[in-house]
């Protein structure tokens, strides 16, 4: 799990993973209790299939000894929470919760119960606000942004490419491939959590490939480092077609003066276009006459230096 | 759209070919015909069988169309013995079924709200968890080149390897070839199809859990069903089941951290009620079909042993366990194909 660590937490790992897994939810307390009281009180029970999940498990996957041998071996610790789906305490709270809503005679009392209930989950549990409180509701069928629509067509309106190389911004970049796989991006995923503080993901920060990713994010994401012929060099030299900028941000004289054309102005954002072959071609000759007069230069021999006669 | 009608009528018959095939397992393994039943044993394995079909075709770089359309005519023979074989049963299955309402009275309601409910959740949420990027980039990626997984799919470029973590799940390719079939965008069939189908093979699962359970008695399946919602949207922290079913519908996790859970423990609880050997058939299909899904099957190589190794020593029917050995063999061949692959003993070329 993120930011536990075996090395650091040891036989308690278990412990803080099951702490970090339900996050001051009461459910857990409410399964064992449960467990506990079915196993005393009932004891022919169908219930008693959730007592015997619970020692089983706290025997084998939640077993602090166990787990510590085997996550120092196999290494996956930032998977491990996902051996807490295993222990049943959704269904077997909703078992639990059925059999006393059913306990009274009367059905009056049995509703009254049964909404009880339902009351003391919501209570002692955290609401998922992303859907019962803040609703993420689509803009389109695809679930992707309306302005990822509008860019992907005007890239394919502008380029002859069948596959052009595109650098989109972050919320752009996660969608663009999933609604339009015909774009190739320049800046990978791992790249881009990377250089936005993720810790889970190991990148060659060394590499060639990543300097000439974090040269553009840190101009077009993050708005340090402006240099112009960084930045012209990074675009020729990752073959970037297109990219895309929030409409609010405002160094369009800088994109400009690096050689971009602004082409199209969606909603919230604007497409440039840079023609790295162009640009590379028009460098490669500026290069080549600057080697010519450096040649030149080095023909005429400064007065001081020449023989004398 | 006649992309969303496409998709609607994607969904029915997904539906119908899981219930199909079912029910034409539930007629072999000689179990009574329950329609919430022949769905999940026709849903397992339909995907145990696309397991086995499209993991060795990625390998095998067969194109993406020619898989889709030997998949359809596959479907189609099922299909066609089905209806031969089961159409009698399912007659005599819907005479039988007159009761409903003096079954489940008021709470019949509830239970269709709360599926409505969940259905509506699912189908207009916006998923943007950012690992869709992969899972869905897949899809979308083989749809787009027409070949099976060989690109990087979040930056398109022509992968020379397989990638050993992922490529013996099929979930994606699923999704593919369903959008090929269809005609439809990937996001349509993997956001918004495959999420209504996760939740309506979710619900079945918890009402069959309780009917085993309450020993048949359907009003308190319904309500187990409807608190079942209730904890599970009342459970919010990123790694919990209740996360992963409502908002990180894309992914094939999703359907393991819920619906192959709660599975397990339904097929724990028919074996506690009727300790039938059938039970084991659903096991085996189960722990196979879950390989499609993901890598994160492989932790129900430790549920299934603590689900039924107390009901067997309780039931002493403990000639079982050799059963229970034979349901882990799918995931041993994972862990095999898995280390295989990274260790390079297994060839995964990609081009």
């Amino acid at each position: 799990m993120t930011g536990v660590s075996i090395d650091e937490h040891g036989l308690t790992y278990v412990f803080i993973c099951l702490e970090k897994y339900w996050s001051g939810c009461w459910f857990p307390w409410l399964f064992l209790f449960g467990c506990v009281i079915g196993r005393i009180f009932y004891k022919k029970k169908t219930g008693r299939i959730f007592w015997g999940y619970l020692v089983t498990l706290c025997l084998t996957v939640y077993n602090p000894l166990i787990v510590n041998l085997v996550l120092s071996v196999l290494k996956f610790n930032m998977e491990y929470y996902r051996f807490f789906w295993l222990l049943p305490v959704v269904p077997a709270l909703a078992y639990y919760l059925v059999t006393i809503s059913y306990l009274p005679k009367w059905t009056g009392v049995k509703v009254i119960v049964a909404c009880t209930g339902a009351v003391l989950i919501m209570i002692l549990g955290n609401p998922m606000d992303t859907v019962a409180v803040d609703y993420k509701f689509i803009d389109n069928p695809y679930k992707v942004p309306d302005d990822l629509e509008e860019v992907c067509a005007a890239i394919h309106q502008y380029s002859s490419k069948e596959n052009p190389r595109v650098v989109l911004d972050l919320e752009l970049n996660l969608y663009a491939r999933q609604y339009d796989p015909s774009l190739r991006m320049v800046l990978s995923r791992n790249a881009v959590l990377y250089r936005s503080g993720s810790t889970s993901l190991s990148v060659d920060t060394k590499s060639d490939s990543y300097k000439r990713q974090k040269i553009l994010m840190d101009i077009l994401y993050y708005h340090v480092n402006f240099d112009i012929t960084r930045f012209r060099t990074a675009l020729m030299e990752t073959k970037t077609d297109f990219f895309v900028v929030p409409i609010e941000y405002e160094f369009n004289d800088f994109l400009v003066e690096s050689g971009c054309v602004e082409c199209e102005r969606t909603r919230e954002r604007i497409l440039y276009h840079f023609d790295w072959a162009a640009e590379l071609k028009k460098e490669e000759k500026k290069n080549e006459e600057q080697a010519e007069e450096r040649v030149v230069d080095s023909d005429v021999v400064p007065m001081e230096e020449q023989p004398v006669q | 759209m006649y992309e969303i009608m496409r998709a609607c009528a994607g969904l029915i018959c997904q539906l119908l070919i899981y219930f199909m095939m079912g029910s034409l397992l539930l007629r072999i393994l000689k179990v009574r015909q329950e329609n919430f039943l022949a769905l999940i044993f026709g849903f397992i394995l339909y995907f145990t069988c696309f397991e086995a079909a499209a993991v060795p075709a990625t390998l095998a770089w067969v194109p993406l169309k020619v898989f889709s359309y030997g998949w359809l005519a596959f479907l189609l023979v099922i299909c066609l013995l089905s209806v031969i074989f089961c159409s009698k049963r399912w007659a005599e299955h819907l005479k039988e079924e007159t009761h409903i309402w003096e079954e489940h009275s008021g709470m019949l309601l509830l239970g269709v709200v709360v599926v409505l409910v969940q259905g509506f959740v699912v189908f207009f949420y916006n998923d943007s968890y950012m690992d869709s990027a992969y899972y869905v980039g897949v899809t979308s990626t083989s749809v787009y080149t027409g070949q099976m997984w060989r690109q990087n799919p979040e930056t398109g470029r022509t992968l020379t390897t397989f990638p050993y973590r992922y490529v013996f799940s099929s979930y994606p390719i699923h999704n593919a070839v369903w959008s090929v079939l269809l005609n439809i965008h990937p996001l349509i069939q993997t956001k918004m199809i495959m999420s209504v189908v996760h939740v309506l093979i979710q619900n079945m699962i918890v009402y069959i859990t309780g009917i085993f359970l309450f020993d048949n008695d359907k009003k308190k399946a319904d309500l187990m069903v409807f608190f079942v919602f209730v904890i599970q949207i009342f459970s919010d922290t990123m790694y919990t089941q209740g996360t992963f079913f409502f908002t990180r519908t894309s992914e094939g996790k999703s359907f393991l951290a819920n619906a192959f859970v709660f599975m397990v423990l339904m097929f724990c609880a028919w074996f506690w009620r009727e300790g039938r050997q059938c039970v084991w058939c659903g096991m085996f299909l189960l722990a196979f079909s879950s390989m499609a899904f993901g890598g994160s099957a492989m932790t129900l190589a430790a549920v299934m042993p603590a689900a039924m190794l107390p009901v067997i020593w309780i039931k002493k029917k403990y000639a079982h366990i050799l059963y229970l050995v034979v349901c882990m063999l799918p995931f041993l061949l994972y862990f095999i194909l898995y280390y295989g692959g990274r260790a390079g003993v297994i060839p995964l070329a990609a081009s």
